[in-house]
């Protein structure tokens, strides 16, 4: 094995989490401030019903990418917008007992929608799991994937030159809106 | 924020959280997902199935349609739909019924959610619910969902977002790249409910339309980057001067 390829496989992230993403541009911020209240913090990503919390099982990396580029086509915009996503790790999930379930996404990307779970707690769980993020963000951990227009391009364009199949009538007709209004 | 920051005939009501509250709690029992690992009690059905027969002599509640849906959740909709139509429950009401179960379901029942909510047609009730359930609950794809739904409702779902647009509130930064995209709505319409973004209070709002304005035609875009280059955000401000130099380039 040369020592590049040996360097690849020390530095591969091949770390799986559960992506909680979001649709707002620059509310992640809020997450590398100190001194923020777990209501402000859980208000956006898991709110206070103790509902169903939609999230995507990936790859650190690139997978990560595509589910939130899928998850982007669900916005139905017709133009790019950066966006972004927690990362919820399974040993979290553990700490805190809180349970996800395997449900089938809507995005019409078929590899991703078999990614779909979701989150299920109470509101006091959420609060626990909003608490234990921002402990982790706090010291250093890589909690937080921001996705920008460049890599949105890219992955619709993917979306739209993948083998039919794989992405739904209605996924396409969006990348294909996006491809065409989105400005870039 | 406050619903009172929009005028009384503007207003988005709060009915819509209590509405959800509602279906939560008479839902909080429910199956619904394929594919659970865990599991939840089974729920207690206090009514009978309704059929449209007896619906129509007695009218429809929420509660009777909370009920239904929890057995037969597409069947449930449909007849709703179907009361609908013969005004026996307003379009409106029914959204307010139906809306907040799109953010709880998963899977087929969810995507027919999502039609019949096209179906019923009702803008203004789905940011209603969106707006008062997410200022009660949180959970930001209420917002998104809606938003959805607007972009696809087209035009006629313009009216209710220029009210938005107006209203100074945070929320709006999930509509902005709907108000941007809307289809079949007059250049200048737009360009007025935008420049109201441009002077929303939140930042977040005025950078999401400095994204937005990025995919505008040339001339709504270099209105807009005109009043975001004097934005009190020195960082939007700067990006705007930049975006604009390169089209008027």
């Amino acid at each position: 094995m040369s020592v590049l390829e040996h360097s690849d496989q020390v530095t591969m992230d091949t770390r799986m989490v559960f992506l909680r993403v979001m649709a707002e541009a620059s509310a992640h911020n809020i997450w590398l401030k100190p001194e923020q209240t777990i209501t402000d913090l859980m208000r956006k990503p898991f709110g206070f019903a103790g509902e169903p919390i939609s999230v995507y099982r990936v790859v650190v990396g690139s997978e990560e990418t595509r589910a939130i580029a899928a998850h982007y086509l669900t916005l139905n915009r017709s133009s790019y917008q950066t966006v972004w996503a927690l990362r919820i790790e399974l040993q979290d999930l553990h700490t805190i007992g809180m349970s996800v379930r395997e449900t089938p996404g809507d995005t019409g990307v078929a590899d991703i929608d078999t990614k779909h779970h979701d989150l299920i707690g109470d509101q006091a769980t959420f609060e626990l799991l909003t608490r234990h993020l921002y402990d982790r963000i706090r010291h250093g951990e890589d909690r937080l994937r921001v996705v920008g227009t460049t890599q949105l391009v890219h992955q619709i364009q993917d979306f739209l030159n993948a083998a039919s199949g794989i992405v739904s009538e209605e996924a396409r007709a969006r990348c294909l809106r996006l491809a065409h209004l989105g400005g870039l | 924020m406050s619903n009172a920051l929009l005028p009384p005939a503007d207003s988005l009501t709060s009915r819509g959280g209590g509405v959800e509250r509602e279906m939560a709690d008479s839902g909080s029992g429910s199956q619904r997902s394929h594919g659970t690992v865990i599991s939840r009690t089974p729920p207690h059905y206090s009514l009978p199935l309704s059929t449209p027969a007896t619906l129509t002599s007695g009218g429809i509640t929420d509660r009777d349609f909370a009920n239904e849906f929890q057995s037969e959740p597409f069947t449930a909709v449909d007849t709703l739909l179907l009361f609908s139509r013969l005004e026996l429950v307003s379009k409106s009401k029914a959204t307010q019924w139906v809306f907040p179960l799109l953010v709880q379901e998963r899977g087929e029942i969810r995507s027919h959610l999502y039609r019949a909510l096209l179906t019923l047609g009702e803008p203004k009730a789905i940011l209603d619910v969106a707006l008062a359930a997410y200022e009660q609950y949180g959970n930001e794809d209420r917002l998104t969902r809606a938003a959805s739904l607007l972009m696809d409702l087209g035009a006629r779902a313009f009216p209710v977002l220029r009210i938005l647009a107006r209203s100074n509130r945070s929320e709006c930064t999930f509509f902005v790249p709907i108000i941007a995209g809307l289809s079949g709505v007059r250049p200048q319409d737009r360009l007025q409910a935008l420049a109201h973004l441009a002077r929303n209070p939140h930042i977040a709002v005025r950078h999401s339309l400095l994204e937005a304005a990025q995919a505008l035609p040339s001339p709504e875009a270099i209105s807009l980057l005109h009043i975001l280059s004097q934005d009190p955000d020195e960082e939007i401000a700067e990006e705007a001067r930049e975006c604009l130099t390169h089209l008027e380039a």
